[in-house]
């Protein structure tokens, strides 16, 4: 868990002077939103002439403009998270994430200015998440790690800006099994123990996120919890319009949020080529698989993986199996890759960067039957500067073109692999020139930048349909086709 | 002697879920030697498409309903008519259980002392009342109080009623829908038939029409291909007058398509026996998502000789075919390539074909009656030990139980210790508590793998076992810790 605790301020000497700080990142980040919105606003008018649409997205347009204009507009948000955008804080009480040692400020002796790259770092999120999204999300913001036998206590002391809920099926080392997913049995039918804790929330103005990872393969699984939420985002942007349909759901916001990476951190790691022991361990020339075999997933998905990893075998395939820790819980690979599964090792999930470094090439298992998310191993393996081949994936051509094999569904999975392993240093040349685009659209702390708007949005009462434009245009970054649930001319906000 | 009253107000002359299910439980529970069973008529016999089947069976005795001395309506016995009947028959010769369906019919029965605590209620949690409704739910407490099991018709609906109505926790039991031990004919899974097959009612909730054009759509490349359809129960709803004309249309116009309207129950296997791909689609915009939870009887009796079938993933349709058949689908969309893939790729549909025949073979007629017949015998340390052989929630290998105070005083301290050590070799163990009294402990149950006991504690521990876990005693940490991690491999 990465709170610990209080820290001194960057570059202050006093509380005084921690106060001013605190308050000039605020009017950063304020600033920051605002100039987001208005060139959101500008890329929605014009893509709205050009189709010749002037209803939906000009109207969501229109509200965000009235936001970045008049952002007072965000100081009706209640809520520990709107204190924060305000900047204003509790009386006596500083933003914190001008307080936290692992944020940076802005360099000492300047105020951030408008336009700045914002910071979240700052942002104390509780959270419920399967490993690797904790593992993920840990450099990018402070995570409050929340039990069902305990998060009374924790959201009272920690006061947390926004809940974080995943799409998990164990979550929080699996304190919370059995009770986010659907599952026929009492634990699971009715989610007593995630509905008491987003109602929780609720009471103390804390706004709550639903985060689904999963995409299809969460195969519904998913609906009941995503229901409880102020805002569900969701990888896979084919699943906005069920989400936004739902019945019974209560999130003003449903939009695409795609996943993250902390591709700063990950490269720095790389290029040293040291892990943390301090011992040089050379890349595996081996492709490896890191994940779970999903028997749940549609024939074709399946079919493609195990045409994937029938390629790899004969060239060393080892599988890392994460079956029962993360990811879909029908799980269990195909008798004839048994002898290619590593033994199990403490700390598995943690040595996952480990792993796809060390790797000569990482198979990415990409959804295809209709789904449009790309894959977060993909993201890792790129972070990490290995090579990967992956199942065909429409989402990782429209990505990246075509420099992921087997991306296309005539790409032939073996050549790609012996390409790699023959040149494996043109290979990684080659990865690495995907990470300016892996820093500039994938990076986790973007990702958690959304979230945040999309809670503070969500949060609103009175505000609505303002708040909710402008939290559409934050989330969905350059991705304008998401649904605005309740940003239409019908909905009664304020700011007409 | 066992004798088993059953009843249930459908009406036998009338093919669909309801009367299908009267069949396979008289089939099911005639598995016995020693049972006989009592089946009151709803309605007198107009055709025999169902009492046919049922009069071949030695021990099953159809009654009338003219044995209803108030009986005077054309329609049938009414609900006090039919519990009146058999409390006379109870009379006469008590009956060892009274296997009852359907919510009003059980809601009157528990009113009955006579017949209290012999009552099965069986299919009470129905899809068209509301879950949520204190009325329903306080009327579904009084069933559950006053009957000796309520009887659901999956794992799944067993959950959900068990989560409504707590009064059912630990008396809820089983009883699936039911096939013939052996199909009389088997469809090859070696040979394509290219046809495609649906059997049942005509609801929109089926999207038959959405199969007819599916069947249109194929037909182009397959001009041999033909959909051979079976039922003739058309619903007609309110809001939608065109509803069944539409279907009637199609079901008499559509080239290549034969509608067989309704054949008795062993025609329809032979029929579905001669192959092809049988469709089993839904749209849920028609129908409660509570369908999820149940077993199909359409689908068992696809199932039952073996040919494959394309149906949505459900969750107790997972657990009856396995989450990797090959054949689910989201959504009716998804249905059509494939269909072209089946029909051209002997290697699917063989793999599909074998599955289902295999995924049925847990609700044969014995398969059933075996785990039905704990209950039959009345209560005891059998039935006790059959309401805990529950299965197991994917991952509950990796949750060790700790069942009440193992080990003394220090057990739950020397407990964390097993569970460090076990995290230790594999961060996938975890240590689950299990805090009575007043849980559930046959639900805990399926949450775990190997359970942590009291060495001095026999009752626990064979209720572990009941459960299909492994009890722990936790005298040597170290070869408890073996004993688990072996118990994976």
């Amino acid at each position: 868990m990465s709170h610990d605790g209080p820290a001194t301020p960057v570059g202050a000497g006093s509380a005084e002077a921690g106060r001013e700080i605190t308050e000039r990142a605020a009017a950063a980040y304020r600033a920051n939103l605002a100039l987001e919105l208005t060139a959101e606003a500008r890329r929605l008018r014009e893509q709205a002439a050009a189709r010749g649409e002037h209803g939906r997205v000009a109207w969501a347009s229109f509200l965000a403009r009235r936001i970045a204009a008049e952002p007072w507009l965000l100081a009706r948000v209640p809520g520990a998270l709107a204190r924060r955008l305000r900047g204003t804080g509790r009386p006596g009480r500083s933003v914190r994430g001008a307080r936290h040692a692992a944020a940076p400020a802005s360099p000492p002796g300047r105020i951030p200015t408008a336009g700045d790259p914002v910071d979240p770092r700052g942002l104390r999120v509780a959270i419920v998440a399967d490993e690797e999204l904790r593992r993920a999300l840990e450099p990018a913001c402070r995570l409050v790690a929340v039990r069902p036998d305990d998060w009374r206590e924790i959201l009272d002391r920690d006061r947390p800006d926004l809940l974080l809920v995943e799409s998990a099926w164990r979550a929080n080392r699996g304190a919370w099994q059995y009770r986010i997913a659907w599952y026929a049995h009492p634990l699971a039918i009715g989610l007593a123990d995630l509905r008491a804790l987003t109602v929780g929330c609720q009471e103390r103005g804390i706004p709550t996120v639903f985060w689904d990872t999963a995409g299809w393969r969460g195969g519904g699984r998913f609906d009941e919890a995503a229901a409880l939420f102020d805002a569900i985002l969701t990888v896979e942007p084919t699943l906005v319009e069920g989400y936004s349909a739902m019945p019974g759901g209560r999130a003003r916001i449903v939009d695409v949020l795609a996943p993250g990476v902390d591709a700063a951190g990950a490269a720095g790691q790389r290029d040293e080529g040291v892990p943390a022991s301090g011992r040089v361990v050379p890349p595996a020339a081996r492709p490896v698989f890191v994940g779970a075999f999903d028997r749940a997933a549609p024939l074709a998905d399946r079919e493609a993986l195990e045409r994937l990893l029938d390629a790899a075998d004969p060239l060393g395939l080892e599988i890392r199996d994460l079956a029962g820790i993360g990811g879909p819980d029908s799980a269990g690979f195909p008798a004839r890759f048994s002898g290619a599964i590593a033994a199990r090792t403490n700390g598995s999930v943690s040595a996952i960067p480990g792993w796809l470094r060390d790797a000569a090439v990482v198979l990415v298992d990409a959804p295809d039957s209709g789904a449009e998310a790309v894959p977060m191993r993909l993201l890792e393996a790129i972070a990490a500067g290995t090579p990967a081949v992956t199942t065909p994936s429409r989402a990782i051509r429209s990505a990246f073109g075509g420099a992921i094999p087997g991306a296309d569904p005539t790409d032939d999975p073996g050549a790609a692999l012996a390409g790699i392993l023959a040149d494996p240093a043109a290979a990684r040349t080659r990865i690495a020139a995907l990470r300016p685009a892996l820093v500039r659209d994938w990076a986790i702390d973007d990702r958690v930048r959304r979230i945040a708007a999309a809670a503070t949005a969500a949060a609103v009462r009175s505000t609505s349909a303002a708040a909710t434009a402008a939290a559409h245009l934050v989330v969905t970054g350059a991705t304008p086709t998401a649904t605005v649930a309740a940003a239409t001319p019908a909905d009664p906000g304020v700011v007409r | 002697m066992t004798r088993v009253l059953l009843y249930s107000p459908a009406n036998l002359n009338v093919v669909d879920g309801s009367s299908i299910w009267v069949q396979s439980v008289a089939e099911t529970l005639h598995v016995g030697p020693e049972v006989e069973v009592v089946l009151p008529l709803r309605a007198p016999v107009r055709r025999d498409v169902i009492t046919g089947l049922l009069e071949r069976l030695p021990r099953v005795e159809l009654l009338e309903p003219a044995r209803a001395s108030r009986w005077r309506s054309p329609y049938g016995l009414g609900i006090a008519d039919a519990l009146d009947l058999i409390e006379r028959l109870d009379r006469h010769r008590p009956f060892d259980a009274i296997v009852l369906r359907s919510f009003e019919l059980c809601l009157a029965a528990v009113e009955r002392p006579r017949l209290r605590d012999r009552l099965w209620s069986c299919y009470v949690l129905e899809p068209e009342r509301g879950i949520d409704d204190p009325t329903y739910l306080a009327e579904m407490a009084r069933i559950a109080g006053g009957s000796r099991y309520l009887v659901a018709q999956s794992e799944e609906m067993r959950a959900l009623t068990e989560w409504a109505v707590p009064a059912a926790r630990g008396r809820t039991i089983l009883l699936p829908p039911a096939i013939p031990a052996a199909p009389a004919h088997r469809a090859d899974p070696d040979r394509i038939v290219r046809r495609l097959i649906y059997t049942g009612k005509f609801h929109p909730f089926y999207q038959v029409d959405r199969l007819v054009e599916v069947f249109g759509q194929l037909r182009g490349a397959l001009p041999e291909l033909e959909f051979h359809v079976v039922g003739d129960k058309i619903h007609r709803p309110k809001d939608d007058a065109a509803y069944a004309p539409s279907v009637e249309r199609a079901l008499t116009g559509t080239p290549g398509l034969v509608w067989h309207g309704a054949i008795p129950r062993d025609e329809v296997e032979a029929l579905v026996a001669r192959g092809g791909v049988a469709l089993s689609l839904w749209d849920y915009r028609h129908g409660s998502r509570m369908n999820d939870l149940v077993i199909s009887t359409k689908v068992l009796d696809y199932a039952s000789v073996g040919v494959p079938v394309v149906l949505n993933r459900t969750a107790a349709q997972e657990t009856m075919l396995g989450a990797d058949y090959p054949l689910f689908v989201r959504r009716a969309d998804e249905a059509l390539p494939l269909l072209r893939r089946l029909f051209t790729d002997p290697a699917l549909y063989r793999a599909a074909a074998e599955a289902t025949f295999a995924g049925s073979r847990a609700f044969t007629y014995p398969a059933v009656f075996g785990r039905l017949e704990p209950f039959l015998a009345g209560p005891g340390p059998r039935a006790d030990a059959a309401l805990l052989d529950r299965a197991k929630l994917p991952g509950a290998a990796w949750n060790v139980g700790l069942l009440g105070r193992p080990a003394g005083p220090d057990g739950r301290s020397a407990a964390r210790d097993l569970a460090s050590a076990l995290e230790a070799r594999d961060e996938r163990y975890r240590l689950v508590a299990f805090e009575p009294p007043g849980d559930d402990l046959a639900s805990w149950l399926r949450c775990v793998g190997p359970v942590i006991v009291a060495p001095d504690d026999p009752v626990a521990a064979e209720a572990v076992r009941a459960a299909g876990s492994r009890p722990i005693a936790l005298t040597d940490p170290a070869a408890a810790v073996a004993a688990i991690l072996g118990g994976r491999t």
